[in-house]
């Protein structure tokens, strides 16, 4: 049924386009029309999410590929809602030298805080990976890999009102995302494969003193995707894939076993719009990169909940990059700002350096 | 961090500015709706069993002051409570208390009971007076059993249904020489976490035979501006002791449990009891029901600690089924069969048998819709002694 619904949301785009990597950046002719069609799509695929998920109620396992439905089809149709809008300033959308594309190498300083007594949030600090190669004709592979770590612990009170205040969590933890990623391009779209594995360690001490670290580990190894071209500069892309869990925590200091067992389905769609810049100062030249996207998985924190739905949506998240290069140099850096809207909001800023793949033209 | 970035205010206590949608801030409610001042100046407060110490508290019931001048107190616990009343002078008090074993014997200044309610007069002299319920040690010596189920929702009279098979299986129970000692349940018994909702299920139980544990699920807990939950039915958080076995009931209606129950897990889990069981609404394994909780670390904290401490089994309700898992780090059972929509033809509606014997045994007892057949999905199997 999923791959149902996800094939609906994505069929109607699956036709013409440009082909071969370097001619990824030559637009579609009828980028007004791809539009339309997404947008009819996303709608369709919030309408069948939403049905799915309200007939079937808090039966979860059922509604899990309708939430993702639900969320893709929301950005398809935001997204080409927000393309649109920008292709009335622009009507001919040519194609960009360069864009603002993930970059091999990015710093990624997660912001965060607590105005609360006595609780630290520090936020957390990332550094990913990500060089692309040209592995073969209309085929790159993009090493990804990502560490990230908390700049310190986090603490939470106890709020009991017969206590003090005092802290009752302090946890410090770190992650490791290894997310390879091989793609195939077509005409008019391209297709995606990322097996990824992310780890996640907690270290907890508890109000009573009583410490433990935790181990989670989602193991993603066929998570597909696509890419539609709808325009020269915008993009929709799916991606979906089975997930494993294994956990894993420590008993007097030896590790416990932790099975395989299998987890909820991942999935991601976002819609992407390349934007150029006129001449900056300096003889700068500059692209940037406006992104809205869903990631169904509530791997890393609170999702996004409404009401009585809780624990069926990831979060929602939009993320504007800016990269800028030296006249005919291959390669500028790139600075972005990332908005998670979930329980409890986040943001996100991104340092990084961008290049062209490595063995391209 | 929104709210923070907007500067929705300077540094600030927990909660000070309650949003009831958030567990720590119904944390907070539960336990300031675990004790009460009486018009006549009587500190009544919920303790555990076992305190000696009057000046705290634990969130372990709610107290209220009656507009007809009784002070209620509904015990949350199953089982055994303890209640402090402290004054400074002599004080005649009217003090109702609901949700007591009926078995329980009769209470110091005890003037009637009728079901699961009792109506103490008392005359409390300057300092701390204790109204404590025990249970009868003959009660506690051998097996007894517990009735779980969640999920009502939308459907109070499929759970009153429920709640008249409860007299069937508090007789069963004592034929088999393993008296029934309480009910769970697990979430959901609203739909639209209105108070009306919640007092028509109190109002319910009141029919029961066996006083109710009752946990918060993701219906009964939205509304941000009201602890409607705490207000009307009492703590969403429970950890007590029954006879020889541990519960430890929490309130996972967001998705997520409140950082501070989530610190205090060891403390509340951690029991020399022979049994040990976990009750929740959200189920933990994500695989297991979809993306369940909107916090996966949390989740995951829960199963270790449980894990850890060996626990026998761990209920919960959400989806609207009979669910059974051997798989994972500890037993789970899934009952969401109170009376939920389980878009079925035929509804498997019914509930779970917790057995305390040697070791704990689970089987389900089904209770059909009026006028319908009843099907069974197991596992968790038919009560062989339940006839259909």
């Amino acid at each position: 049924m999923l791959a149902l619904g996800l094939c609906l949301l994505a069929a109607p785009l699956a036709h013409e386009g440009e082909p071969g990597l370097k001619d990824e950046l030559v637009p579609p002719t009828h980028a007004a029309q791809m539009r339309r069609r997404l947008r009819r799509a996303g709608l369709a695929g919030m309408a069948v999410g939403g049905l799915w998920y309200l007939a079937i109620g808090d039966t979860l396992g059922a509604g899990d590929p309708a939430s993702l439905i639900a969320g893709a089809g929301l950005v398809a149709t935001t997204g080409a809602l927000a393309g649109g809008a920008v292709a009335v300033l622009d009507p001919r959308e040519p194609p960009m030298d360069w864009e603002a594309s993930g970059p091999p190498l990015q710093l990624n300083w997660g912001l965060d805080g607590s105005n609360t007594y006595g609780e630290r949030n520090p936020g957390g600090l990332g550094l990913e990976m990500a060089p692309r190669f040209v592995v073969a004709d209309h085929m790159t592979l993009i090493a990804g890999m990502e560490f990230r770590s908390l700049l310190g612990s986090e603490l939470q009170v106890d709020s009991r009102p017969q206590g003090d205040f005092d802290t009752a969590l302090e946890r410090w933890s770190w992650g490791l995302d290894v997310t390879p990623e091989l793609r195939w391009y077509h005409e008019g779209f391209d297709l995606r494969l990322r097996p990824m594995v992310l780890t996640r360690q907690e270290a907890t001490t508890y109000a009573d003193g009583s410490g433990r670290q935790i181990r989670r580990q989602a193991i993603m190894p066929v998570t597909l995707g696509a890419r539609f071209y709808l325009s020269g500069r915008q993009r929709f892309a799916v991606y979906v894939g089975p997930r494993w869990d294994r956990l894993t925590w420590t008993e007097g200091g030896e590790w416990a076993d932790g099975d395989l067992r299998l987890g909820p389905l991942y999935g991601e769609a976002f819609y992407t719009l390349n934007l150029p810049h006129s001449e900056l100062p300096g003889g700068l030249q500059g692209a940037s990169r406006l992104r809205i996207g869903y990631e169904h998985s509530n791997f890393d924190g609170q999702g996004f909940d409404f009401g009585a739905s809780i624990g069926f949506f990831g979060p929602v998240t939009l993320r504007y990059d800016m990269q800028l290069r030296r006249p005919n140099w291959k390669s500028g850096v790139q600075v972005g700002v990332q908005g998670t809207l979930n329980q409890g909001g986040g943001v996100a800023l991104t340092l990084g350096w961008n290049a062209a793949p490595i063995g391209g033209q | 961090m929104f709210a923070l970035l907007l500067g929705l205010g300077c540094t600030r206590s927990e909660c000070s500015r309650p949003e009831y949608d958030r567990p720590e801030c119904r944390v907070q409610a539960e336990n300031e709706l675990a004790r009460g001042l009486s018009a006549e100046g009587v500190d009544v407060r919920f303790q555990a069993v076992g305190a000696a110490d009057a000046q705290s508290w634990d969130a372990l019931g709610r107290v209220e002051n009656l507009s007809t001048g009784e002070l209620y107190a509904r015990v949350g616990t199953l089982g055994d409570f303890r209640i402090s009343l402290e004054t400074d002078q002599m004080v005649e008090l009217l003090l109702v208390l609901d949700n007591v074993d009926p078995r329980i014997p009769e209470l110091d200044g005890q003037v009637s009971q009728a079901g699961l309610r009792r109506e103490l007069e008392l005359v409390l002299m300057p300092g701390v007076t204790w109204v404590e319920g025990t249970l009868p040690e003959t009660l506690c010596s051998g097996a007894f059993r517990l009735a779980a189920v969640g999920d009502i929702q939308t459907n109070p009279l499929q759970f009153r249904r429920i709640v008249e098979e409860l007299h069937a299986e508090y007789d069963r129970s004592e034929a088999a020489g393993a008296p029934l000692l309480g009910v769970v349940l697990l979430g959901d018994i609203s739909e639209h976490s209105l108070a009306e909702e919640l007092q028509e299920v109190l109002d319910m139980l009141v029919s029961s035979p066996v006083p109710a544990a009752v946990l918060p699920g993701n219906h009964d807990v939205y509304n941000s501006r009201d602890a409607v939950f705490n207000r009307v039915v009492g703590p969403g958080n429970l950890s007590f002791d029954l006879c020889d076995a541990h519960l430890v009931l929490l309130d996972t209606g967001s998705g997520r449990l409140a950082p501070s129950v989530e610190g205090r897990l060891p403390e509340l889990i951690e029991s020399d009891q022979r049994f040990l069981v976990a009750g929740v609404h959200h189920p933990p394994i994500p695989g297991w029901t979809g993306a369940g909780w909107g916090d996966e670390v949390g989740a995951s904290s829960l199963l270790a600690e449980l894990a850890s401490a060996r626990a026998d089994l761990l209920m919960a309700g959400h989806v609207h089924q009979r669910l059974e898992f051997d798989d994972g780090p500890i037993p789970e059972v899934i009952v969401g069969t109170a009376g939920a929509d389980q878009v079925e033809v035929e509804p498997d509606y019914g509930f779970l048998r917790l057995d305390f014997q040697e070791a704990l045994d689970w089987c389900f007892v089904p209770v059909p819709a009026a006028g319908g057949a009843g099907v069974s999905r197991p596992p968790p199997p038919d009560c062989s002694d339940t006839p259909r």
